[in-house]
């Protein structure tokens, strides 16, 4: 484990609310619910376990041992705990399951082929194996076919909103990094001031 | 690659937008100093973002040089060497490469078949240098026109022979043998290839329709020729900014996990800024007048 300053990229001289808006920053930034059902879970989960421990590190320091990570005292079940997301799942699909959360997609899809019933929740597992490899346009319509057969379903109901908003999350993100739409005049101003400073630059 | 790749310049700091150029002219420069000037022409700015992002994972200070230039050649301009950049450098040319073989395959064009001649020997001193990179794009691509001449409807599978030549280059880039990075590379790279392949499909598309040439949103949005092209844009249009989004979101998960030991501004101002804007102008929110980046 680094330097608890370092992992939260603040200097120890930062104050308390520094330190707690970077914390905040970062926690954002490897949310379970951000990197949920992607290959990449379990390094977002790394992260965030390594930025929680640094935070508490840091309260314990400076506020003589007692510890002051959101949600709880130890590290581990600090802000934003991954786990227990998951409603009624079927006994027959838990080693699917287990194979996509390990993205073993080709095992999952090899064991998924041999179950023969069609469900709701085969094919939305077929379309979560598509998701993993980033085939996004087979696995929004197997999502959506699973979320028409059962309606209900809290779990299709987050994958197929969660899919489909994920171009709004990437704008918002942008847009708190300082894109600015160009239907801004002011903006478009600086643009032609900009292409005449191009011009400069080439001669 | 085509050159979607580009900051939101307005956003950099002078400072950055100095390393910035400097990486573009030191892929430039590598390319010259090692095979010659005229291979130069390959340059595009998608090579200066590979580049800046494999070297990003080292910490060795970028030493920016002020040198003459074939192009400019009475200003001085900054360029960066460094083994990423010559990396790219290759990769660019590398792809070049395939380009020309593929327009003289297709289109049976004399232009590409005289540069084709001319880059004969430059690819003889790639493939001794990079041997297994040239072997697994050439298999991505032969994939991909296979698929073409198959008129693939399936965009899932088209747009995935280049991503996977992007994961490859972006895994194969990088000094490391940690794991944990090559998977987070391997998938910016991924999602990076595949938004560019979706990219040039949406722009060429009334090109595409005019001329009868293969373009896979005509097969998987069942095109009947007789649909004005415009209209058959609007009508897809949501469905593929969807698209391209996705991509670039998921690009942006990754590099939230790749450990980056500097420039990390320049990679985030293009992942998050230069990439959006890219998207929303090709996708015609904006108007087309609005300046290149540089």
């Amino acid at each position: 484990m680094g330097n608890p300053y370092e992992i939260l990229g603040v200097k120890e001289s930062a104050t308390d609310e520094e330190v707690k808006a970077a914390y905040k920053v970062l926690v954002k930034k490897y949310h379970p619910d951000r990197h949920a059902n992607n290959p990449l879970e379990d390094l977002a989960e790394e992260k965030l376990r390594q930025v929680n421990q640094a935070y508490d590190e840091i309260t314990d320091i400076r506020k003589g041992k007692t510890s002051n990570t959101y949600g709880g005292s130890s590290s581990s079940a600090g802000y934003g705990a991954y786990g227990g997301r998951r409603n009624t799942v079927s006994p027959e699909f838990a080693e699917v399951r287990r194979d996509i959360d390990a993205n073993r997609l080709n095992e999952a899809a090899a064991k998924l082929q041999r179950v023969q019933t069609r469900t709701a929740e085969w094919i939305f597992l077929d379309g979560m194996i598509s998701y993993r490899k980033g085939w996004y346009d087979d696995a929004i319509s197997k999502i959506q076919q699973a979320v028409y057969m059962d309606p209900q379903n809290a779990e299709y109901n987050q994958a197929l909103n969660g899919l489909r908003n994920a171009g709004q999350g990437y704008r918002n993100t942008a847009y708190g990094r300082g894109y600015r739409s160009n239907d801004d005049m002011l903006c478009t101003a600086c643009q032609l001031y900009l292409c005449a400073d191009c011009c400069c630059d080439c001669i | 690659m085509l050159g979607y790749v580009t900051t939101e310049k307005q956003e950099l700091k002078m400072r950055e937008y100095e390393i910035y150029r400097g990486y573009y002219c030191g892929v430039c420069k590598s390319i010259g100093k090692r095979y010659g000037q005229i291979p130069r022409l390959a340059l595009s700015y998608d090579a200066a973002f590979l580049a800046m992002v494999l070297a990003s994972l080292n910490d060795e200070p970028d030493m920016p040089t002020k040198e003459h230039c074939i192009i400019h050649p009475i200003k001085k301009n900054t360029a960066i060497r460094n083994e990423a950049i010559d990396y790219a450098a290759d990769v660019m040319l590398i792809l070049t490469w395939h380009k020309l073989q593929d327009d003289v395959n297709d289109e049976k064009k004399a232009s590409s078949r005289a540069a084709l001649t001319l880059m004969k020997p430059l690819y003889k001193k790639l493939r001794k240098l990079r041997g297994p990179l040239c072997d697994e794009i050439g298999c991505y691509l032969g994939e991909m026109s296979r698929l073409e001449k198959e008129k693939c409807n399936n965009l899932d599978q088209i747009s995935e022979t280049f991503a996977k030549i992007l994961e490859t280059v972006f895994i194969a880039g990088a000094e490391t043998t940690n794991q944990d990075t090559q998977r987070v590379l391997g998938r910016l790279g991924y999602h990076l290839g595949k938004w560019i392949y979706l990219m040039d499909a949406w722009d060429d598309l009334e090109d595409n329709i005019k001329s009868g040439a293969y373009n896979p949103l005509i097969y998987r949005y069942d095109y009947d020729g007789i649909e004005p092209a415009e209209a058959f844009r609007e009508r897809i249009k949501s469905t593929c900014e969807w698209h391209l989004l996705v991509c670039c979101e998921e690009m942006g998960k990754a590099l939230d996990l790749l450990e980056i030991q500097k420039n990390n501004g320049i990679i985030e101002n293009i992942v998050y800024l230069g990439l959006l804007r890219r998207t929303e102008k090709v996708l015609g929110k904006e108007d087309k007048s609005n300046g290149e980046s540089l």
